[in-house]
């Protein structure tokens, strides 16, 4: 009894600290994990000594949160102690360290890190999960409901953490917990078991216990390995879903680490800083201008594998940046930055910099990309940038680009997707005649919200007929889904099939006026293009649809100035035959109406039978077939029993069956040895047999025996013909008194069925030895 | 009637063969192989009304000799002394009109007592043949197990082939035949336990056991002033019992059923609980004994209801345990009863 109690408590304990195990992922330090164990520790032992010196649960349950209530707080705030015992300070230093980890956690995302105030909640957190589940598992002697404290503490770090939890956190405390049922329950098994047999030296029935006992556990222990095992693969089996936030700062997706920084890494995916949640600006500022300008962080022209990066710049590096637009085409404004949380060396700012001001740190300017580098972060600086205010007509006339800022990257296409993306530029561009034109036609295609579609789940990444994962611009074309990096890139490429020297540029919507201040979080994070035009320089472009993204500038704009209005964007598409082919813009609606319409009939066709839509109501009929699987093989079964039956007594033995099957379905089994008039009287009396049914089975009955035992020629067709009507009506009424779980399995899950797939194997397989 | 001839009928019904009811009676009641319902229906309501006028409290004790009887088998009483086991055989031998004889086994009985035996005649200067007390239609064999086993080997003899053979010359008995035996537990003093082949020749053993507490006060009022059995008067007759008999041989046994009971003896062969299962004669043994039990139920047909209630009173007697069986001390009808709980009852499910 005692080593039941010291394994429930251990067991308890253990449960506990793998449960909060996993905690540890979404803080930088785990120096708070031995003070959690020694918590831990220290509950499982007041709950030994306390359960065995007094019998009162409740006074267990109360010296363990007195104890462990005192412990902590001498533990944390010990100074504010006058001998030994708490004062009004106590709580006020607990209410500090309290507000400390509140604003700890509201300001980082995990994995944040760990201070005085965070290190006491967590202790109080572990230490309450501990009592839960001592009180339950060892006090209560129920580990069942243990569970649901474990499954709290697990819960936390699942919800907060930023990517699925690894197995081994669950599977630890699973199975630590079901050891815990399995301990109880024996020990309660075991005293069912009569002890008073054994003592009157009745072997067999001793015997005949251990044995049911042990079957017992034997199948409780198959059946919690299996359950282990199905939530292991289950999530193997099933695709992960895209997190989804109920309320913000619920779930935080990791993006900065630590201090609410964002850094931009080498390889520039934007896609964990436009997942961020979090709500601390990354810098916030003032402006002079009206319009406002995105923040640029960086450009890049260098696109490999995939991917933008800043490293490989290659070629003859000018000295010097190449001189800005004179003052009579530019106009000058001044953006004061406070607050600025971005990692060195980046700072983020409007382009193109004029001038930089500020202090504590050297700074750069980049000579080819104009971005400004520091050594060391700085929290407030001030930039003068030019807003370049070209008309259309100008740019129209710029002519092709010839400068030394212009590098080879920055008309380089990936060779993989060289063919489609010429096919897909030269389809987009035509009409085009000047750079101009031809990069708004392009922008326009992609901010098409009909053809393209923004979203942060790019989906899963398709892949070629020989099986690569396609390019990620090809991937585009075909998914047509992504957010500011797939457009941007998209634009770059198609810009620089038609000789327009395009790169990257990373930086920061505009922000959320707040006040006078502009804010800026992570979740602003953007990409765009930017075009070469000679005389002008680099210039920006929008093509990422939606809500999350800057508004094209006015150049950018069709009809703010003179021109050939659409003549851009007149794209008739031809290629059709892959079903993927796009409708014309609403331009020239008016025209294309007919084929408009035809195509969108048989886009819509074609979207009906999309690969995606045909798997989905392929997974559909598998999903109904294998549910009603076993109920329609025990019907073909039956049919195919009834067709096989020669004579009458196979008929009459066939609907037998059939009626025992389904009663052993509904819990009305029937053993091995016993006769039908003994099956009889069971059927009536756990069936609840009313009057009438009863007597329709005392026929039925009669009639089976008949047909069994009696000379075969006795049974007459009306007997075998009522007898079907009998059982039919017995069927219905002990239906209606069972529960409706268990008619549903019966329904679902008949035995006849189910010991035809079972028995399968041992049909077909030949028979070893 | 009685004689020695050798016209007897054999009726085939299984194939499994009973022996004959020699005689008119079977002729008489010959019917289109059905079962004549009537008459055993009609007998059995007259016997078993005398014998529960002797024998109180003990309807299943009763219905179990009458099949037995019914079945043309014999029947062996095992119980502790005093408890109305001899009283039962002579109460049945004292209802039918037909010969009775008894026989005391003592251990200085010898085999001749029992058969017969020849004797010269003077005056005819040749052996005469002076039948033993089983020339009879009713035997009762009180205290078997108190004869040596030679003497029980005559007996069991003749109630297995239904014949006497003494100094060459073979002798039929008379039909019906039915022998009686009642024997004390084996654990009494002075006894001769019988072999197993010799057991295996009773179609039944039941045991009395003790009136309930009410009987057993009737038992003492009625019994202090004069035997009930004094006021017996035979209800039947020899030759009636014999059209019973043939009767009985033609109810319906199924194939199902036949399947049954061959299942359970092959089972009593295999099951560990047991070292001796039951042998072809049990199940032979127990499938009259199912049809007289129908055909008293009044079925002409047998259903697995007749078996399961015989299958203890004719198995149990013939089965040896093995020694954890007895280690638990579990007796062979517990035996069988757990071997009716385990051998479905045929048709099983496919």
């Amino acid at each position: 009894m005692t080593r039941r109690r010291w394994r429930i408590t251990l067991l308890g304990a253990l449960a506990t600290l793998a449960a909060v195990y996993p905690i540890t992922s979404l803080f930088v330090e785990t120096t708070w994990l031995p003070q959690a164990a020694f918590v831990v520790a220290l509950v499982a032992g007041l709950g030994l000594v306390a359960r065995g010196l007094t019998r009162s649960r409740g006074l267990v349950v109360m010296v363990q949160v007195l104890v462990t209530a005192y412990v902590i707080l001498a533990r944390y705030t010990g100074e504010s102690f006058t001998l030994f015992v708490p004062t009004p300070a106590t709580l006020e230093a607990a209410n500090s360290l309290g507000l400390q980890a509140l604003e700890t956690i509201n300001r980082y995302s995990a994995p944040a890190p760990i201070n005085d105030g965070i290190t006491f909640c967590l202790i109080i957190a572990v230490a309450l999960v501990a009592i839960a589940v001592d009180a339950m598992a060892a006090t209560w002697r129920s580990p069942a409901a243990a569970g649901l404290p474990l499954l709290t503490a697990y819960l936390i770090t699942a919800a907060n953490g930023d990517a699925a939890l690894a197995l081994r956190f669950f599977v630890v405390p699973v199975v630590l917990w079901l050891v815990m049922l399995h301990t109880t329950a024996r020990a309660q098994f075991g005293r069912w078991g009569t002890a008073s047999a054994a003592d009157e030296s009745e072997i067999d029935e001793a015997a005949h216990d251990r044995d049911a006992l042990r079957s017992f556990t034997a199948g409780a222990l198959k059946l919690g390995a299996v359950g282990v095992v199905v939530a292991l693969l289950v999530p193997a089996v099933i695709p992960h879903f895209p997190p989804r936030y109920l309320t913000e700062g619920l779930g935080r997706s990791g993006g900065g680490a630590g201090e609410g920084s964002v850094g931009f890494n080498d390889t520039l995916d934007l896609s964990r800083s436009l997942n961020n949640q979090d709500q601390s600006p990354v810098l916030t500022y003032t402006t002079t201008a009206f319009t406002r300008s995105p923040l640029r962080v960086l450009a890049t022209s260098y696109y490999s594998r995939g991917q933008w990066s800043v490293a490989g710049a290659t070629g003859d590096r000018p000295d010097n940046p190449s001189p800005l637009p004179p003052l009579d085409k530019r106009r000058d404004y001044v953006i004061t930055v406070t607050d600025n949380t971005l990692a060195a060396p980046r700072i983020a700012a409007p382009y193109p910099v004029v001038a930089v001001a500020m202090e504590g740190t050297p700074w750069s300017i980049d000579p080819v990309t104009r971005d400004v580098r520091v050594d060391r972060a700085v929290s407030s600086y001030r930039v003068t940038y030019a807003d370049l205010a070209p008309s259309p007509p100008e740019l129209r006339e710029s002519g092709a680009p010839d400068s030394p800022d212009i590098t080879d990257d920055d008309l380089s296409i990936p060779d993989r997707s060289r063919d489609l993306i010429q096919q897909w530029s030269d389809q987009v561009t035509r009409g085009a005649d000047n750079p101009l034109d031809k990069a708004i036609a392009i922008q326009d295609h992609l901010r098409d919200p009909s053809r393209y579609t923004y979203s942060l789940d790019l989906g899963e990444q398709l892949r070629d007929s020989q099986g690569r994962l396609l390019e990620p611009i090809q991937n585009f074309y075909q998914t047509r889904r992504g957010y500011c990096v797939q457009f941007a890139t998209a634009m770059i490429m198609l810009a620089r099939a038609q000789g327009i020297p395009a790169r990257m540029a990373i930086g920061f919507l505009p922000g959320q006026l707040s006040g006078e201040r502009y804010i800026v979080r992570a979740s602003d994070a953007h990409a765009w293009p930017e075009l070469y035009f000679q005389g002008y320089g680099w210039l920006r472009f929008e093509p990422t649809p939606g809500a999350r993204a800057g508004s094209p500038p006015p150049y950018a704009v069709l009809g703010a100035g003179s021109g050939p209005t659409g003549g851009g964007r007149a794209v008739s598409e031809t290629n059709t035959a892959s079903g993927t082919a796009s409708a014309t813009s609403s331009t020239t609606a008016a025209t294309a109406a007919p084929v408009q319409t035809e195509q969108t009939f048989l886009d819509s066709v074609g979207h009906v039978f999309s690969v995606r839509n045909v798997v989905l109501a392929l997974a559909l009929v598998l999903g109904l077939l294998a549910a009603f699987a076993m109920p329609i093989t025990a019907w073909l079964l039956r049919l195919r029993r009834r067709r096989a039956a020669v004579t009458q007594q196979d008929l009459i033995e066939a609907e037998w069956d059939d009626l025992t099957s389904h009663f052993g379905d509904l819990g009305l089994s029937a053993p091995e040895g016993v006769t039908l008039r003994q099956l009889r009287e069971r059927y009536v009396v756990d069936g609840h047999l009313d009057e009438e049914n009863t007597t329709a089975m005392r026929r039925v009955t009669a009639t089976l025996e008949k047909s069994r035992y009696d000379r075969p020629e006795r049974t007459t067709p009306q007997e075998a013909f009522r007898l079907h009507h009998d059982i039919r009506s017995i069927r219905r009424q002990v239906g209606r008194t069972r529960a409706w779980q268990a008619r549903a399995r019966s329904f679902f899950w008949p035995e006849a069925g189910v010991s035809f797939w079972r028995s399968l194997p041992d049909r077909l397989l030949p028979r070893r030895r | 009637m009685g004689t020695t001839t050798e016209d007897s009928v054999t009726t085939t019904d299984t194939g499994l063969g009973t022996t004959a009811s020699p005689g008119a009676g079977a002729g008489a009641t010959s019917t289109t192989g059905a079962a004549d319902l009537d008459l055993i229906h009609d007998v059995a309501e007259r016997l078993m009304g005398a014998m529960t006028s002797v024998i109180e409290g003990k309807p299943e004790v009763v219905r179990t000799t009458v099949t037995v009887l019914f079945a043309g088998g014999h029947l062996l009483i095992e119980d502790v002394p005093g408890v109305g086991k001899t009283m039962l055989a002579k109460t049945l031998a004292r209802s039918i009109d037909a010969t009775v004889r008894r026989i005391q086994f003592t251990p200085d009985l010898l085999p001749s007592d029992v058969t017969g035996v020849s004797i010269f005649n003077q005056d005819a200067r040749r052996f005469e043949f002076r039948p033993g007390a089983i020339f009879a239609n009713v035997v009762v064999g009180d205290e078997i197990n108190r004869a040596s086993p030679k003497t029980q080997s005559a007996l069991l003899e003749s109630m297995e082939e239904r014949q006497v053979t003494v100094d060459g010359t073979t002798y039929t008995l008379q039909a019906p035949f039915i022998v009686m035996a009642t024997q004390n537990p084996i654990e009494m003093e002075g006894t001769y336990p019988l072999p197993e082949a010799q057991r295996d020749r009773f179609m039944a053993r039941i045991s009395m056991g003790y009136p309930a507490p009410s009987a057993e006060l009737d038992l003492l009022e009625t019994h202090g002033s004069s035997s009930p059995l004094d006021a017996l008067t035979p209800v039947t007759d020899a030759e009636t019992i014999n059209r019973v008999v043939h009767a009985v041989s033609q109810v319906h046994a199924s194939p199902a059923i036949r399947q049954y009971i061959v299942d359970l003896v092959t089972r009593s062969r295999s099951t560990t609980a047991l070292r001796l299962g039951a042998s072809p004669r049990a199940a032979l043994h127990l499938l009259r004994a199912s049809r007289a039990f129908a055909a008293l139920e009044g079925r002409d047909h047998v259903i697995p209801d007749d078996v399961q209630v015989l299958a203890g009173p004719v198995l149990a007697h013939r089965l040896m345990p093995s020694s954890e069986t007895q280690l638990a001390r579990r007796t062979t009808a517990e035996v069988v009863t757990d071997l009716l709980r385990q051998v479905p009852v045929p048709p099983a499910a496919r």
